[in-house]
């Protein structure tokens, strides 16, 4: 279950990250990012479920020493797991510019020009 | 050198002495006031002879606590730069372990590393460094880390990233090589 505290955290950190005013970093976990802060860090990362077991986000809560002071953990039953779902996948995006991406494809697509690069054929000569 | 100047000055009292009791007229000139004459400057040379010891011995104290102040001091040093020496061989272990995918003995070490690292931060000496954001960075990456491998451990939810802890490492090394020239370097005189 997660407080209204949390809750409040997670929405201040969504809407920075919307505006992209929040600087995220891969973690030592697979799918977890990280965000460092003045008085310590906070963690957050994903496990997509199996045949056994439902979907989880986890949010990690650091001091400055490196100690891990909350866990908090949404599995898919949770009500506010699709919320937090969301919240991930916006700093997943963040992190990987997906948006800026697909805007550059679109700007692309836009344009008069031949999209693509012909093949490299082993006669190809070297540009130099 | 000293007890030379003491004989010196004992000396010349003494024959100061016997110049005045010559001076004196016959009447007063007897074994009696001789005896007084040379008692009251042996008393005042006595009196004089304590005084100097004590300015002497005085001296010797603040040398002493002096020398031992720089020698405290470079043994601390000593030990900041031993300290942070041990932190590299534990980096270097840790990736050894990550590498043959021994993750028990890499927590271990990460945890030994963890509590370096914590420690450095009450050394004066590291202070200018520990104290700087990126020290920060650098302790809550390794707390992260530690985490992270510890979750891999437990339950099969956690992923690990192992080449992320190991530049996580690197980056960690280089900033304590780089602690390390700094004190090395470091004028004694600006303690």
């Amino acid at each position: 279950m997660i407080t209204d505290r949390y809750i409040k955290l997670i929405d201040k950190l969504s809407s920075k990250t919307q505006e992209k005013k929040v600087i995220w970093q891969r973690s030592s976990s697979q799918d977890e990012f990280k965000l460092e802060l003045e008085k310590g860090a906070i963690t957050i990362g994903k496990y997509e479920g199996d045949f056994n077991n439902a979907p989880e986000v986890f949010i990690n809560i650091y001091n400055d020493r490196g100690d891990r002071i909350d866990v908090i953990s949404i599995n898919g039953s949770d009500k506010h797991f699709e919320y937090i779902n969301e919240f991930y996948s916006s700093i997943r995006r963040s992190y990987y510019k997906v948006d800026e991406t697909i805007d550059s494809i679109f700007n692309e697509l836009e344009s008069d020009k031949t999209l693509g690069a012909p093949e490299i054929s082993e006669d190809d000569d070297l540009p130099f | 050198m000293q007890r030379g100047k003491a004989i010196f000055f004992l000396i010349v009292g003494l024959l100061i002495i016997i110049i005045i009791f010559f001076q004196l007229n016959d009447a007063n000139r007897n074994l009696w006031n001789f005896i007084s004459l040379v008692a009251n400057f042996l008393s005042l040379y006595g009196l004089l002879l304590a005084y100097y010891q004590i300015l002497s011995l005085r001296e010797l104290s603040e040398k002493t606590q002096e020398a031992v102040k720089i020698s405290s001091h470079r043994l601390k040093k000593v030990l900041s730069i031993s300290e942070l020496s041990k932190s590299k061989k534990i980096i270097e272990e840790i990736q050894i372990f990550l590498h043959g995918e021994n993750l028990y003995g890499a927590l271990l070490r990460m945890k030994d590393l963890k509590e370096i690292l914590i420690q450095n931060k009450y050394i004066k000496d590291l202070e200018p460094f520990t104290s700087i954001k990126q020290y920060k960075t650098l302790l809550i990456n390794t707390g992260i880390d530690i985490d992270n491998i510890s979750d891999s451990l437990i339950n099969d939810k956690e992923k690990l990233d192992k080449s992320n802890i190991i530049k996580n490492l690197e980056i960690t090394k280089s900033k304590l090589i780089e602690f390390e020239n700094e004190l090395k370097n470091r004028n004694d005189d600006n303690r």
